[in-house]
């Protein structure tokens, strides 16, 4: 759970001011810890770690969450889901912005 | 900076508030109690501070200093009351302990409460961020009330894409404010609330038993609490269920104190943490329901006109908690396996599924047996065969609360035999903590009960 809630803190500070964030991932579940084997664990995990930055798990906006499983992955969809790749943490949290 | 103040101040108006309506006695049992619902007093308030400024687009902290000016005249309100009432009606009756408290208790009962504690700090330390209730509801929500672009449709929109969307707010709205005193993010606001709670809860068994029964009973009810290790583990899960077992405790010894003294400020205090209950979680709606109902049944023909008087100060202290409960009961659309009226349907049918009851007495009953891993029941054997007679009640209160506490956990039974959700999964993942609510408030009464009574002091 720590861990993992760390894995976002380096683009906590570097996020735009944008008033909300879709999410994207490439996981249905996650096994940190005692019941992330359920399906959104993974979503409702990012929305916590982000927290108070609005987080929905819409990955139609504009300004997407990503988290994958590592850079490669997070760069292989982004590209595959039409995103430029903003901001990259370089453990598999991105910050991916809709083509034009 | 000055949200930090505003916080402060909502804790010294609600000191004041329960000053009031408590009285200054001296005591170090009332003292205690004081301290305490104080503290669940001021969480009630600046969650409810936070919940209201958003919904009257208002700044958090102007709402929460309007809030501490409103609890500080409701403060002032109840001292010139009191002035103007009958002088017996003021801070005597409090139990002077003549008894010495055998060693063997003294020293137990002070081992096990501060194992206890360490224990909860440590469990706390080793998760911070709690268990999944925690951060995936109650910590996560806070976020929905923090910014300074939020508005009211916002928070409704963003609250229907959680898990129990209009679930009450009171840890939510608490940590909100919390997190615009301190200006970062942090896992300090949950925590601090959870060790808070924790606190108040031995406070307030200790302080009312060692008010109304004495030393002895004191030791005796902190002892038992601290022997249950489900209460510092439920509450190192940084939700909401210690915070709803303090508030139950909270109701039962305030009404305690209020009846056996027959003063009206207790009593009062007693609604606003039944109100505290209902804005805590929705099984805090089934207490209010089970205490009012109780105290209708146990009534008898010859005291109605005081249980109505009782029953009327009950709401009229839950009524501001019970109206922010309903505001977002009535204002969040999205509905809930509570509400949902096809759900419901299916849910009566359980009623008729025999088979669906012999896991719920066969959870119930075994999570009962092993609270404090048995020790507890152990202790109250001991108790009960040392003091057989029961100390004969002059008031209904002595069926009442216990009447109120069993009908609870019956209604809880009943949502295990009636939910829609897989019942081993529910057993399982909520049995344990669902007792915990109940666990501080049945040892009190069970205390209260056995206790011998010391020497009272002179009105």
């Amino acid at each position: 759970m720590g861990p993992y809630i760390a894995r976002f803190e380096p683009l906590l500070s570097r996020l735009p001011a944008q008033s909300k964030f879709g999410f994207v991932s490439d996981q249905a579940t996650r096994s940190e810890g005692p019941h992330l084997e359920i399906a959104g664990a993974p979503y409702m995990l990012a929305r916590y770690a982000v927290r108070p930055v609005r987080l929905v798990d819409d990955a139609q906006l504009t300004w997407v969450i990503g988290d994958f499983e590592n850079a490669a992955a997070a760069h292989a969809a982004a590209a595959g889901r039409g995103f430029d790749v903003v901001i990259d943490c370089g453990n598999g949290v991105v910050l991916l912005r809709r083509k034009p | 900076m000055i949200a930090l103040l505003a916080l402060a101040a909502q804790a010294l108006a609600c000191g004041a508030l329960v000053r009031a309506l408590l009285g200054a006695d001296r005591c170090v049992g009332l003292a205690a109690q004081r301290v305490a619902i104080t503290f669940g007093l001021w969480a009630g308030v600046t969650s409810g501070a936070s919940v209201l400024a958003l919904r009257m687009h208002q700044a958090r902290t102007v709402t929460g200093f309007v809030a501490a000016l409103v609890v500080c005249a409701l403060a002032w309100a109840a001292t010139r009351t009191r002035r103007s009432s009958c002088a017996g009606d003021v801070d005597a009756g409090h139990v002077v302990s003549t008894q010495t408290v055998p060693v063997w208790l003294r020293t137990l009962a002070s081992v096990c409460v501060t194992l206890a504690f360490v224990s909860c700090l440590l469990y706390t330390l080793g998760r911070p961020h709690g268990s999944w209730d925690a951060w995936c509801m109650w910590s996560a929500k806070a976020s929905l009330l923090h910014g300074p672009d939020r508005t009211w449709q916002q928070f409704v929109v963003d609250l229907g894409t959680y898990e129990h969307p209009p679930y009450p707010f009171l840890v939510p709205g608490f940590l909100a404010q919390w997190m615009d005193a301190l200006g970062v993010r942090s896992t300090s606001g949950p925590i601090f609330l959870a060790l808070g709670f924790v606190l108040a809860s031995g406070m307030a068994l200790g302080g009312t038993l060692r008010n109304l029964r004495g030393s002895r009973a004191a030791w005796f009810g902190l002892l038992m609490l601290a022997g249950v290790h489900q209460f510092p583990q439920k509450a190192a899960d940084l939700a909401a269920d210690v915070p709803l077992a303090f508030y139950l405790l909270g109701t039962v010894t305030l009404l305690q104190l209020g009846i056996e003294r027959g003063r009206s400020g207790p009593l009062l205090l007693a609604g606003a943490c039944l109100g505290c209950a209902t804005w805590t979680k929705n099984e805090g709606m089934l207490a209010l329901v089970c205490f009012l109902l109780c105290a209708v049944l146990c009534s008898g023909a010859s005291r109605r006109s005081a249980s109505a008087r009782r029953i009327a100060l009950l709401l009229a202290g839950a009524l501001p908690f019970l109206g922010l409960t309903l505001l977002l009961k009535i204002e969040v659309p999205a509905l809930t396996d509570l509400v949902d009226a096809a759900v419901n349907q299916g849910s009566l049918v359980h009623l008729t599924e025999f088979e669906r009851y012999q896991p719920v007495l066969r959870k119930v009953g075994k999570e009962i047996f092993e609270l404090g891993n048995g020790l507890v029941l152990l202790l109250i054997l001991l108790a009960w065969c040392r003091q057989p007679t029961l100390v004969p009640r002059k008031d209904t209160a002595g069926r009442w609360l216990p009447a109120a506490l069993l009908s609870i956990l019956f209604g809880y039974s009943v949502v295990y035999v009636t939910t829609p959700l897989n019942q081993d999964y529910h057993l399982i993942t909520s049995c344990v903590r669902l007792l915990v609510h109940l666990v501080p408030a049945s040892v009190f009464l069970l205390v209260f009960a056995i206790a011998e009574r010391e020497h009272t002091a002179p009105a």
